[in-house]
Parts: C-alpha cells; structure tokens; sequence
C-alpha cells in the first residue's frame, strides 16, 4: 500500500470524512448564527417567492426549510431570512410561486448573512433573474428557460400631460431602452399659431442626441397624430391628420430622457394618448 | 389599475403597464416664453401668457418642484422616489381619480397652471438683448 492511499484511508475514517461524503463539495457550512437569506429587487405587480431547500445537521439527519417573500414593486430591496442550525446547506431554490415576472423585473440573491436580517452578508451563494419558468439556485448554474433573453417588449402607456404641457419620459434607474415606436397626438386650441412637434431624445444631461420635427405645421383647432418608428420615412397621410417620421436605432442609458418640444405651444393646446414601444435591457 | 394624478405638473397616469411592469412619472420641462408686454421684456410660464404679448422665443426649463418617481440606486435611500414634488393624488381606476381631481383646489392649480409659479421675470427694458 503506497504511502499516499494509506492516508486516504485514514482521511476516510474521520466523522469529517464521513460527513463531506454527505455532503459533497457544493455544500456550505453554517455555525449556528448564520441566516440564509433572500434578496429581491422587484417591479412586477403580483408577484410571490419561495425559497426552500435542504440542510445537513451534525447529528446526520436532513432537515429541510422554506420561507416565502412577497416583494415590493418599487425596485428596493425586499429580504427575508431564515434561521440555520449548525451544519450544511445542501442545496436552495428560489422559485416563482405566483405573478408573472418578465426576464427583467424580478432579481434574486441567496446569501449567508450574520447575526440578523440584512446585517452583514458573508456569503453570496447564487443571484439572478427569476420568471415563472426559471427558478435560481443553489448549488449549480442560473436556470434556462426556451426563449428567454437578455431584454424584454415593453409598451409603455406613457403620463397623459397638462394642457400646455410637453410629454417628457426618463428611462428609469438600472435600464437601458431600445426606442421602437412612439406615438402621441397634438390638438391645437383656438389661438393662432403654427405649432411644429418635435421629438427629442437627450442625455442625463439634457444634451441633444437626436431631434426630429414633422414637415408640416398644425394650425388652430386641428388635431394631429405623430407616428415615429425605425425603419420608415417621413411621410403625410392623404387625409393630412397623421404623420410617421423615422428614427434611428438608439439606444439610452439610464436616466436619458424623451420629450416633445412644441415650437409656437400655447397654454390650451394638449398632447394626448402617448404610447412607446421599447425594448428594455 | 392604480392611477395617479401629478400635483407638481398635472399629468395623470397608471402606476403599472398592461403587462404589469412599473412605471415611474417624471415631470416634463416647463415651456418658458420670452415676450414683450408694453415696454418690458419677460420671461413667462407659457399659461402665463396674456392677450396682447408679443411672443418672440419660447425655451424649456427645468421645472421647479419637478416629481420624479425613478427610485434612487444609491442602495442608501430604501426605494424612496428620487423627488418627490407636490405629491399625488392616487385612486384605484381612473374614473375614481377623476371625480378626485374635480374635488381637489390642488389638483385644479396644476392643471392650469403646474406647481406654483413665480412671477414674470423682467429681463430687460425693450432695445436689450436677452436670451
């Protein structure tokens, strides 16, 4: 027997031994004082979590845990935690249990924290996004599921403004947006005047990246649909109240935002029914 | 659906998309109108505007008290909207937040004219440049 199988079977004989023989190599070990705990930044309505999974205890016997959370819509940091005896986790699942998240709006971490909820985090043992179809989890690679990407469709129903008042959207914290498509309308009021709509996409900074404006002007008490896509051209319908105008393929950051800007605007005029298609990421 | 109705510019809107994803208002510029009334040169709020001024530019700004319901990544502020403005009115559906609107003197201050306006700024006797 050489020397080094010799050891082996010593190492074999330990309680460790037998025990990491249990456990395998993807388990964690917690002492006592250790929590596990869910993390979620979320923004879909309707939507509940369910994290469970199984334990190794220093007697030998398999105990296993589930918690639940139900997090805010808002993007903060919703948590919730258990309690671990000393011993092992041996796996954890993170799944869906009722809503349904898009590919983007539902975040999840497993971590180890110390002492109580939130307080110190020791370890991280897996994060991802979690739809009805992909749970994350504990040990092993994020789930897959047919068809997901990286991004997801949005049609955003934009805020309906005050008479006088420009349409403006910012693309909100953490996201950046493909624009596809707006669509918006502009009614003049009674005073005279030839209203130009345009459309603008700026910076953070409010700097200009790109503005179009349609070929013609809208005269008093006349109402006008403003159409603007990738992949068209600046053209009038033949009725004269609708008007498509291309843009290009452009892509804003976090914080960019997309205004009209009504050049001749008068206090009675009002821009109704935005809409956009986006693709966020 | 949640709806909402903006006190700082008047715009209304709904909280969550069709396909239940957030949404988060933020207030638009306001349009600021360069005129000349009588003798002076003013920088006015475009609903500000009276008979007999003569318009001579118009320019966005950004909007004092301007809500903006983005919430901030600073991991620090638990979520909370990165302004606040003048607040909201909230209502389950948009018939309820309607007859709430027509109830509100607030509600009805921001819609003719957005959150409180200063007054006309004088910029300058007419014959002197001013942007």
């Amino acid at each position: 027997m050489t020397d080094q199988a010799y050891e082996c079977m010593e190492l074999a004989d330990t309680p460790g031994a037998k025990r990491a023989r249990l456990v395998g190599q993807g388990a964690y070990y917690v002492d006592g004082i250790d929590h596990l705990q869910i993390t979620c930044f979320n923004t879909a309505t309707g939507v509940s979590l369910l994290c469970s999974g199984r334990a190794l205890l220093l007697d030998g016997r398999i105990q296993s845990f589930s918690f639940p959370l139900t997090p805010t819509t808002n993007g903060a940091a919703s948590r919730a935690f258990s309690a671990m005896a000393q011993g092992w986790i041996l796996d954890a699942v993170v799944t869906v249990t009722a809503g349904t998240p898009t590919n983007l709006s539902t975040f999840v971490q497993i971590q180890v924290v110390r002492g109580a909820q939130g307080l110190l985090e020791v370890a991280r043992l897996q994060q991802g996004f979690v739809t009805a179809n992909i749970a994350i989890r504990f040990p092993g690679e994020l789930g897959s599921s047919s068809g997901s990407s990286s991004s997801t469709a949005r049609v955003i129903v934009g805020t309906l403004p005050g008479a006088g008042v420009n349409i403006s959207e910012t693309v909100p914290a953490g996201h950046t947006w493909t624009i596809c498509a707006v669509s918006f309308t502009l009614t003049a009021d009674a005073v005279a005047g030839n209203r130009e709509a345009v459309l603008r996409f700026l910076d953070s900074l409010n700097n200009i990246l790109y503005e179009i404006g349609a070929d013609s002007s809208l005269t008093a008490n006349n109402a006008h649909r403003y159409s603007y896509g990738q992949a068209t051209y600046l053209k009038t319908n033949a009725d004269g109240d609708s008007t498509v105008m291309p843009i290009p393929f452009i892509r804003l950051p976090a914080g960019s935002k997309m205004t009209t800007n009504i050049h001749s605007f008068d206090a009675g005029d009002q821009l109704t029914a935005p809409i956009y298609s986006v693709q966020e990421e | 659906m949640p709806a909402r109705f903006c006190l700082s510019c008047g715009g209304r809107y709904h909280t969550t998309d069709a396909n239940g994803m957030a949404y988060y208002h933020t207030c638009p510029d306001h349009t600021i109108v360069s005129v000349t009334r009588g003798a002076l040169k003013l920088d006015v709020e475009l609903h500000a505007v009276q008979p007999g001024d003569v318009i001579v530019s118009q320019r966005n700004a950004p909007r004092a008290n301007a809500r903006d319901e983005n919430v901030q990544a600073d991991g620090k502020t638990k979520g909370q909207p990165i302004a606040a403005g003048a607040g909201v009115l909230e209502a389950p559906d948009a018939a309820t937040l309607a007859a709430a609107v027509a109830a509100s003197p607030a509600a009805a201050l921001a819609v003719t004219q957005g959150a409180p306006a200063p007054a006309p700024t004088p910029v300058g006797p007419i014959g002197v440049a001013f942007s």
